[in-house]
């Protein structure tokens, strides 16, 4: 016989995701209409019905720990559905975004995230980093071995930002980012583990390299997002994003590599032509993700005009705007570059590495962390054999 | 579920494809390079080896790129003008097809020097081969 649960309601947590996209928890019945229609979801240990009634008990430590948390799409089929109108597509979003900031340390750093009206410090701190970097550049220079300091086997952009900078300048920070990453994964995945044992959830186990294999399988193809029925074009604007980020990723670690990679030497040689196919990709990227983004903001306009469906909050807002604005900035750049419109080239310059600093140093704390908790909670999935339920409707 | 007639692993294959596609541009006209265009690399040495070069030879293999690049924003941005120049270089190496032109085409470098500058030992200013900038 198991053992009785003793529950401890925590309030706070409650109505923390009523505040932040949940305020229709409570009117959840528990019919399990959700769990029946939802294409992600598996055969055995069925959601979101279960996260619904322990989001209206308040049971932080079994959501927060939920593996099925983060196997939800968002669809928004079970939203669609939902008797009640109580969204459950809106209260696993806002548990999830609880889930964010429970392990990504430090707090306070999500709590500044997640707040409107502290976006514009967002920006400006890096922006102000940034120019104080360029103002520190020739002292430096002087320190590190005076004007010999070859910065100039690349050609920068702005000489007031040459690569070394920017590489001293955004390697420690990415460190930490690192880190945090890590060392949140490490802790849910350690919670996934206690969660399953409370429950005593058996299943068919998976090696953690065919885990890793399935989950990355899943993800490249969208398979989960091609489960989807109301929301299905969701599906091509998240492969835009997804695609286009890679690539610009690819490209960009390619360019950090520019002072030691003989294959960046001669008609290679940083900054790229515009035909070279380096910069044909960054530029086929950009313009998907700059698509992607784009179709996401319609979407989402669109939902919440006609008010059934999800309409986005702050988290999702400020995650999209972001991205959108990296994109864009860096467009901006490149277009005032090709024309070379000074100083606003330069400006646009500061104000897009900003933009992605702030993007990248803000991903453990940002609806861009749902990259990591979601694909470690995929692998976790398949690992313990929760995959192999498959979605109700499997095709073939 | 709306019917997908496309192979599920169509766009992911076509971004994949894309993505790399650099690499295998770089790494194939690397080698290609490499392979059939390149020739040994061989410097001519000075035709006046009675003087000095402005730096240690040795220094200078590695850095007169930076050494150029430094005088050339010295004159462009600063005004400091120096005796030293792509001239004063052809004083002892006379062949630039010899000097130059061998290790940059070994390392499929195409430099922009000499987009602008002749490099001839005629016309050059008197120049002092000791001290440099």
């Amino acid at each position: 016989m198991p053992a009785p649960v003793l529950i401890k309601p925590d309030r706070e947590f409650r109505n923390r995701l009523i505040a932040s996209g949940g305020e229709d928890l409570k009117k959840c019945f528990q019919c399990a209409t959700c769990s029946v229609v939802c294409e992600v979801s598996g055969a055995s240990q069925p959601f979101p019905r279960k996260e619904m009634i322990w989001a209206q008990w308040g049971m932080k430590d079994r959501l927060l720990g939920d593996v099925d948390i983060w196997r939800c799409h968002q669809c928004n089929d079970c939203s669609q559905r939902c008797p009640r109108g109580a969204r459950p597509g809106d209260v696993m979003a806002a548990i999830r975004r609880e889930a964010i900031l429970h392990y990504s340390a430090p707090r306070w750093l999500g709590n500044i995230v997640s707040q409107p009206r502290l976006l514009p410090l967002l920006l400006l701190v890096p922006c102000i980093l940034l120019v104080l970097a360029a103002w520190a550049r020739a002292p430096l220079e002087t320190f590190l071995g005076g004007s010999y300091t070859p910065n100039r086997i690349i050609i920068s952009y702005w000489s007031q930002l040459p690569q070394w900078l920017l590489i001293a300048f955004f390697a420690p920070f990415l460190s930490l980012v690192a880190v945090v990453m890590i060392l949140g994964v490490m802790r849910f995945w350690r919670d996934l583990k206690a969660r399953d044992r409370e429950a005593g959830f058996i299943g068919q186990r998976r090696s953690l390299a065919a885990s890793i294999r399935l989950a990355a399988r899943s993800i490249l193809l969208h398979e989960d997002f091609d489960r989807c029925t109301s929301e299905h074009s969701r599906m091509n604007s998240h492969r835009l994003v997804l695609f286009g980020f890679l690539g610009l990723i690819v490209v960009d670690l390619w360019v950090l590599t520019a002072r030691f990679n003989p294959l960046l030497r001669g008609a290679f040689a940083y900054p790229f032509n515009f035909w070279s196919p380096w910069k044909i990709l960054a530029n086929l990227a950009g313009a998907a993700m700059l698509i992607g983004c784009t179709l996401m903001v319609r979407n989402l306009a669109r939902a919440g005009r006609s008010g059934a469906l999800f309409a986005g909050t702050w988290f999702d807002w400020m995650f999209l705007a972001l991205a959108l604005a990296a994109v864009l900035t860096g467009f901006a750049c490149e277009i005032l570059h090709y024309l070379r419109v000074d100083p606003f080239r330069y400006a646009a310059y500061i104000i897009h590495l900003a933009t992605v600093f702030a993007l990248l140093v803000l991903l453990p704390y940002s609806k861009f962390a749902h990259m990591i908790y979601r694909a470690t909670a995929m692998v976790y999935a398949a690992h313990t054999g929760r995959q192999s339920q498959g979605g109700l409707r499997d095709s073939e | 579920m709306t019917p997908n007639k496309r192979p599920a692993w169509l766009i992911p294959a076509v971004a994949g494809v894309l993505i790399l596609l650099p690499f295998a541009y770089s790494l194939g006209r690397f080698a290609w390079v490499r392979t059939f265009t390149a020739p040994k690399p061989f410097l001519e040495i000075a035709s006046a080896p009675s003087q000095r070069c402005v730096r240690d030879p040795k220094w200078m293999r590695q850095n007169h790129k930076i050494f150029l690049n430094e005088l050339r924003d010295k004159t462009v941005r600063e005004g400091i003008r120096s005796n030293v120049t792509l001239n004063s270089c052809s004083q002892c190496h006379k062949d630039k097809t010899r000097f130059c032109d061998k290790c940059h085409q070994a390392a499929n470098l195409h430099p922009d020097c000499f987009d602008c500058h002749s490099y001839s030992a005629a016309g050059s200013p008197a120049v002092l081969l000791r001290g440099g900038p």
